[in-house]
């Protein structure tokens, strides 16, 4: 809880607050380590590719590990001390970087081995527990492990060359994106969408909201490192969940865009060996009509762009809800009419592909 | 035993704890420093982290180590926790690098180096566990960890500072540069200090962000951390 400011502060001008404040699309959010790392280290590879790949050679890899003592293990392997990355411009493809969780500092070397053997080295040098990034020129591609070169890949994303602009355009985008590679089927969706082990019956977690909410901030946070701040609000009344993005509009923080996310379920969470009872097309709809509600209230109240991302975890997807009664009655009190999307979720990567989802 | 001699004992033993929780101190400093990639650390960079340590604690709901500092011109200085960073170099738990000879007019000599935690030191990882900074549950007080967890962020956030410049971030903190007190005075912000609003103007200035955000957007310890450290960088330059 936020303990009541006081007024200006002697000796320190609010000038100099609304400065340090410009900084606050760049502050790591509140997400997991390998999160925040990732986040960093994106922004560190598309600073150098927005930059044409400046000061670069011939070396087409660039690997960033997160490693709890970065000094002590850069010892061991002669490492040089580093720091600043996106500041100093320095060359980063070819090298094998050692950095604390914000990419900010730490130790670099040559790459140690072939690319193809970075994991295994990895590995057999007691690192293999440690997020850790690959960043591919040719391919623009930036593959995070945040378990550890010795797991699987957790983030898969693509090295932009434009800075990201805050767009509705853009928001699309990267939802599109979300959606595409981090919630689509159980197999790459977060822990508590579904319910574990009833995926393919379509029995939903227990708040599949929650999970959603902090995949999309992250995501969003991702996306617009830097210019835009995505956060989820804790102080709201029970029931809203939404992601909040804000930016800086006439030289002051303002909101940007509301996020409102709502989910369709065909049943109530259930677990293992029990019955779960279903939930109906009224219910679903009166859902998505309070978060008409809540999204077009929240705009008007603060000059924000509407967004009601609808995740549609039914097993038959039909009836559209936003053809529903309830819905359609709500957006029609709406001016402007909020944006209302479908984002269809599927209880196993068959369904996916059948509904013409690769 | 005489009165006098159990007298003897118990100021023994208050100044060998006072020594020990300088001790852990500094261990917990250069530990969070090292996560942070920051080390080795000099000597005036150290002894200004410890100060933002103290002062920034309620940022994070925890009590200063040390409420007080005497305000100097070139920055904090503790002598107890840079007596103890010396006995840590003997014992070897803390590595000393570029030992140098610093020649000053007015105050006196003094001899600077760089510090680090001895990882080879076989003492280091239960002494680590004791003091928070290994696995939560083998903390010998649960409130280390919580510690530990915001002397990481705070490092990790100063260490957006240039590095040369960390060492006079502390020099135009809020509560250090109050002109309200001059120099050879002490700065008291947690000691005896009735009105912790009043006289810790960096947690008036942590706390006081969030009224420059849209409607009841909060910001959490961590970002009000990197805020202020955004803060101390652009006051450095003037900006």
């Amino acid at each position: 809880m936020e303990r009541e400011s006081l007024g200006q502060v002697p000796g320190v001008k609010d000038a100099e607050l609304l400065a340090a404040l410009n900084d606050l699309g760049s502050i790591p959010t509140r997400v997991d380590v390998a999160d925040r790392f990732g986040i960093a280290v994106r922004a560190i590879v598309e600073d150098r590719a927005q930059n044409g790949w400046a000061g670069e050679d011939s070396s087409e890899v660039a690997v960033f590990l997160h490693t709890p003592y970065p000094r002590e293990i850069g010892t061991k392997l002669g490492a040089a001390p580093v720091s600043n990355l996106i500041a100093n411009g320095n060359s980063i493809l070819g090298k094998l970087f050692l950095l604390n969780p914000d990419a900010s500092y730490g130790r670099v070397i040559d790459l140690p081995t072939k690319v193809d053997l970075i994991i295994d080295w990895l590995i057999d040098g007691g690192l293999g527990d440690q997020p850790v990034i690959f960043a591919y020129r040719k391919s623009r591609q930036l593959l995070a492990r945040g378990k550890g070169a010795r797991d699987e890949i957790t983030r898969k994303d693509i090295i932009r060359e434009q800075p990201p602009a805050a767009t509705l355009t853009e928001i699309n985008d990267a939802l599109n994106l979300i959606h595409s590679q981090y919630l689509i089927s159980p197999t790459v969706c977060p822990p508590g969408v579904w319910e574990k082990g009833r995926a393919g019956e379509y029995i939903p977690g227990v708040r599949p909201e929650k999970a959603i909410q902090r995949e999309l901030a992250i995501g969003l946070g991702s996306w617009f490192h830097g210019i835009v701040r995505a956060t989820v609000e804790e102080t709201i009344p029970v029931g809203r969940i939404d992601v909040r993005l804000s930016y800086i509009r006439d030289g002051a923080w303002a909101y940007w865009a509301i996020l409102e996310l709502k989910v369709l379920r065909s049943s109530h969470n259930a677990p293992e060996g029990k019955k779960a009872n279903p939930v109906s097309l009224t219910d679903n709809a009166e859902a998505v009509a309070e978060g008409v509600r809540q999204v077009n209230a929240f705009a008007k109240n603060w000059q924000a762009e509407p967004l009601l991302e609808v995740f549609d975890l039914r097993q038959n997807k039909k009836p559209n809800i936003l053809a529903e009664k309830p819905v359609t009655q709500e957006l029609s009190k709406c001016t402007p009419v909020p944006s209302c999307r479908i984002w269809p979720l599927f209880g196993s990567a068959s369904d996916a592909r059948l509904a013409g989802f690769p | 035993m005489g009165d006098s001699d159990l007298a003897q004992l118990e100021a023994w033993g208050r100044a060998n704890r006072e020594a020990l929780r300088q001790r852990i101190r500094v261990i917990q400093l250069l530990e969070a420093a090292e996560r942070a990639g920051i080390t080795p650390i000099p000597t005036g960079r150290l002894h200004a982290y410890a100060y933002l340590a103290d002062v920034l604690s309620p940022v994070w709901d925890l009590q200063p180590f040390d409420g007080k500092v005497l305000k100097v011109k070139h920055g904090p200085h503790y002598p107890d926790l840079q007596r103890e960073v010396d006995r840590l170099v003997v014992m070897g738990l803390v590595t000393v690098s570029r030992l140098r000879y610093v020649s000053r007019t007015k105050s006196g000599p003094l001899i600077d180096a760089d510090y680090a935690i001895n990882f080879e030191s076989s003492y280091l990882g239960p002494i680590l566990s004791a003091i928070g900074a290994g696995e939560a549950d083998l903390a010998l007080d649960a409130r280390d960890s919580e510690i530990h967890t915001f002397l990481v962020e705070l490092a990790c956030a100063i260490a957006t500072v240039p590095g040369d410049e960390i060492d006079s971030a502390a020099s135009v903190d809020a509560t250090y540069a109050d002109e309200r007190i001059d120099y050879s005075n002490v700065v008291d912000f947690g000691s005896w200090s009735t009105d912790e609003k009043q006289d810790n103007l960096s947690l008036a200035v942590a706390e006081r962000f969030h009224r420059f955000l849209p409607g009841r957007a909060q910001l959490s310890a961590g970002e009000r951390l990197y805020l202020y450290a955004s803060f101390l960088g652009r006051r450095m330059n003037g900006a």
